[in-house]
């Protein structure tokens, strides 16, 4: 039995009360409030995956009318394996975020394929079956810290034919190329045949004999770049003399092939017209291959031109000239003991120098050439021209002979005069419309020393090659367009190193990259080609650039005038002094000594102008930037101050009046 | 609807009768065009966009919008015009958005004042517009959580200057969820899952998705949240402050 507790007093009642209605109630409230919260946000988070509004210019963001065309157009169903580490998303919560995207994206996919496209996520946790499947399906493996834990990060696929494409590792540097890479890896699968590419090609790229300094025979690897190929292509290497070009070829490579004659040419010209795409690699003087004396095989020529269809085209192209840059130019050591110099023909081309906006050379941090040619387009040229690899301002042209044998890297560098524009080293070639370069016809054959004059018969055989000869191009003309041949040498981008037996490329340029984003470039259906070129990340102050151009424009023609007019006053002031022997500074007529002393301030005048036009060139900028600093700054603090100021006097002066006619009335 | 029209234009009003408003609008323009520039290296960067801009603006909003939010409870409640202002006829829920759209409006004409950095940048280059506009939009909403959230603590506290230190310490958490600087203390020993909704509740991580360029409704719905659910937790709060 309890016993009756005694009454509690009324205000004590009242305030416990309050406190059990008011303080608790709106603790539990905001507790209640804080879950609402987390719970709102987290189911969110999983609802709405794909509910945006891109605002970026291109819709960077949104799956593209090229990708919905793609999606429509599957026929074998493709399923995405996306293989995420949480562990690298704990460690680096950025790649956390980014890996919420990539899932989204992939969502998006499967959500608009109707079925075709299936996406499955998995965490491969390290000694586990999936890791092994995710190393078995191609996937690179990161380790989190040296020597730790590894993660994987990428996106494999296969399609009913157990085809496989894989993103080993996916940066977020390529975030703006996501969608594209994404892709492409469905569009490959969806479309199990593989490209055929036919090369042509005078270089060793399938391996060769070489006899070495003992006089042995010794076996020289294939080019590392003809491997990676291989890797996606079907290749068909073609003979040099070809006359046309097998019909499953889709596209085709020239690599620094011999002068063509007219009947390749035609071939090639016909081959385009019909829509084929053609990487072509010409170049002035090939380091690696150019005179070098080959017992077997054919002898690879020094240079390269695609003459016939350059003009037809437009393109300037002279096989004499070589791109020489200061800016981008390797160092090399002249010789033993002495200091690294220069080099301005081998060039290391990267940052402006190459083209961000481009998927094919977005992620081509360096691109390593030498001695490279380089093309521009006359007035009237058919074709547009998109640079993908230039050498920087003031770069300059130099005559091929003056690179080839003995080589003085000091005499380059001490004659180098800049020019006034960048020259292209690599581009890419279109049009919509374009007539053939042969409009009489299959062209006829050029005949060597000892050749016979073909046949009727052989030359019936020949035309019934062409049964159709075309005149106008029955799909837009894509040509890429590269002035060197030694990006392809593994001597110049790779070092090779041996393991366990094996040949390990290790790149040490972004050559291998330009080459297979060129070929996949030119392979890609109209889909693909439509998905490129989103995504220019790039955006220069353009501004800033031109009045920087403009003031080095003016400096230099000035400051040549000024370092004229020095040279011929020093000697004409040299002259004066050597008139004059030694001790006759007595007998100096009056009249000559006040001309030394014109002449000797005319050159001080002259230097301290030089000096100041030197000034004047980071003036321009100068002023520019300190009125952007005093805009951005100052301004508007200033103005709102002056209107606070203006506001506090006016209502003091109301507050004045008031009590004035206040206290009047 | 009405009612909170009108404390709303008094609240506005009141912002620029005091030198205080002129002075917090001189402040964060100097200090965000000074960060822009000599921080965030706008120019050497020589790229057409507003990246270095909008990277400071959660840390400037840590310690600007704290300033501004700390006096609109703490100073009704210190000088007693809370009970006032409760007594004349409008609704606890009206009051509270009120005085809240005002100082979000207010710190709304701080962010447009920057104007003169969209010119310059379309001046000097071509940026990406659309980026920008989402940008200032995600500024602008985030912006708009921190001022809720230091409204809701600037309702629990009579005195100014703790209001300030709370908010400004509980905005700080709310910025640095999604930053490794939080993650460190967690990732040992929670969950993977716990870790990434722990960063998933951090303003950095939903404005710089804003910052690329897209409005994702997830990161509506999280800004947007969090304002409501402050808000509400401010009404809350005065009604069981007023009962002291």
């Amino acid at each position: 039995m309890s016993t009756p507790s005694a009454p509690l007093p009324v205000a004590s009642a009242r305030a416990r009360s309050s406190f059990f209605t008011q303080g608790r109630l709106a603790v539990a409230a905001l507790f209640l409030l804080l879950t609402l919260f987390l719970a709102l946000n987290v189911l969110s988070t999983a609802l709405f995956t794909s509910t945006r509004l891109d605002l970026t210019e291109e819709g960077l963001f949104s799956l593209s009318d090229g990708t919905e065309a793609l999606l429509e157009s599957i026929e074998e169903p493709v399923t995405l394996k996306f293989y995420y580490s949480e562990a690298l998303g704990r460690e680096v919560p950025f790649y956390g975020i980014y890996a919420g995207r990539v899932r989204d994206l992939l969502d998006e996919y499967a959500a608009r394929s109707d079925g075709k496209v299936r996406v499955e996520v998995y965490d491969p946790e390290p000694f586990t079956e999936l890791e092994d499947r995710a190393v078995a399906d191609g996937l690179q493996q990161i380790p989190l810290q040296e020597g730790g834990e590894q993660v994987f990060f990428g996106i494999s696929g296969t399609n009913l034919t157990d085809d496989l494409e894989v993103i080993p590792f996916l940066q977020p540097e390529r975030e703006t190329f996501l969608e594209y890479d994404i892709s492409r890896l469905i569009y490959s699968l969806a479309k199990p045949k593989r490209t055929v590419l036919g090369i042509v090609t005078s270089l060793p790229m399938q391996g060769t004999v070489r006899m070495n300094a003992m006089g042995q025979q010794t076996p020289v690897a294939p080019y590392i770049i003809a491997d990676q190929i291989g890797a996606t292509y079907e290749t068909r290497y073609l003979d040099a003399e070809f006359d046309k070009i097998p019909d499953d070829v889709t596209v085709l490579m020239l690599a620094h092939t011999a002068e063509l004659g007219p009947r390749a040419q035609f071939a090639i010209d016909q081959f385009l017209l019909g829509g084929g795409k053609a990487l072509v690699v010409i170049d002035p003087y090939s380091e690696t291959e150019g005179g070098q004396a080959q017992f077997f095989g054919q002898l690879a020529p020094e240079r390269s031109n695609l003459a016939t269809l350059f003009d037809h085209w437009g393109v300037l192209y002279d096989p004499t000239k070589i791109a020489a840059d200061r800016l981008t130019a390797r160092k090399v050591q002249p010789g033993e003991g002495r200091r690294p110099v220069d080099y301005v023909v081998w060039l290391e081309l990267k940052g402006g120098n190459i083209d961000q906006s481009s998927p094919i050379t977005t992620n081509v941090g360096t691109l390593a050439v030498a001695s490279a040619g380089h093309i521009a387009l006359a007035d009237d040229a058919a074709v547009t021209m998109t640079p993908l690899v230039s050498t920087s301002l003031g770069s300059a042209e130099l005559n091929v002979e003056q690179v080839k044998g003995m080589r003085s890297p000091e005499a380059l560098l001490r004659s180098y005069e800049p020019g006034p524009t960048p020259l292209v080293i690599a581009a890419r070639l279109t049009a919509d419309k374009m007539t053939t370069a042969f409009p009489d016809g299959p062209p006829e054959k050029v005949l060597k020393e000892g050749d016979e004059a073909p046949g009727a018969e052989e030359e019936a055989a020949y035309k019934a090659k062409f049964p159709q000869v075309l005149t106008e191009s029955t799909a837009p003309l894509d040509v890429i367009v590269v002035t060197d041949s030694d990006v392809l040498a593994d001597r110049f981008w790779v070092r090779v190193q041996q393991f366990f037996g094996r040949r390990v490329p290790v790149p040490v340029s972004g050559n291998g990259d330009f080459v297979l984003n060129s070929l996949d470039a030119l392979s890609g259906s109209s889909t693909l080609l439509g998905l490129r070129g989103r995504g220019s990340t790039a955006r220069p102050f353009e501004v800033l650039e031109q009045i920087e151009r403009e003031a080095e424009k003016q400096y230099a023609a000035r400051e040549e005038q000024l370092q004229k007019t020095l040279a011929e006053t020093q000697q004409r002031f040299d002259e004066l002094r050597r008139r004059m022997p030694d001790g006759s500074a007595a007998i100096v007529t009056e009249k000559e000594q006040a001309e030394i002393e014109a002449y000797r301030q005319e050159i001080l005048k002259i230097r301290s102008e030089l000096r100041a036009v030197q000034r004047s060139v980071r003036e321009d900028v100068d002023r520019l930037e300190t009125s952007l600093w005093f805009y951005n700054i100052a301004l508007v603090p200033i103005l709102i101050t002056v209107l606070a100021l203006i506001l506090a006097f006016w209502r003091s002066l109301r507050r004045r009046r008031r009590h004035a006619s206040a206290a009047a009335g | 609807m009405r009612n909170i029209g009108l404390i709303f234009r008094r609240e506005f009003a009141a912002y620029f009768a005091t030198p205080l408003a002129y002075i917090f609008i001189v402040i964060f323009l100097v200090m965000a065009g000074t960060m822009t520039f000599f921080v965030g290296g706008f120019l050497a960067r020589d790229q057409a966009d507003l990246q270095p801009f909008f990277g400071f603006h959660p840390w400037l909003y840590l310690f600007l919008v704290p300033a501004l939010s700390m006096r609109l409870w703490a100073e009704d409640r210190r000088l007693g015009t809370i009970e006032l202002l409760l007594t004349l006829p409008i609704t606890m829920v009206e009051a509270v958005i009120g005085k809240f759209l005002a100082a979000w409006a207010f710190t709304g004409v701080a962010l447009a004042l920057t104007f003169p950095l969209w010119i310059s940048v379309n001046y000097l280059g071509n940026p990406d517009n659309g980026v920008i506009v989402a940008s200032y939009l995600g500024s602008y909403l985030m912006a708009g959580a921190y001022m809720a959230i230091g409204s809701l603590i600037s309702a629990m506290t009579k005195n100014q200057v703790i209001a300030f230190v709370v908010a400004a310490a509980v905005c700080f958490l709310f910025t640095v969820a999604g930053s490794p600087i939080l993650l460190s203390y967690f990732e040992n020993w929670a969950p993977g899952e716990l870790v990434q909704t722990i960063a998933s509740f951090g303003f950095m991580t939903h404005f710089q998705a804003i910052q690329r360029g897209v409005i994702d409704l997830r990161d509506l719905i999280f800004f947007g949240s969090a304002i409501v659910i402050a808000l509400t937790a401010n009404a809350y709060v005065i009604d069981w402050k007023k009962a002291e």
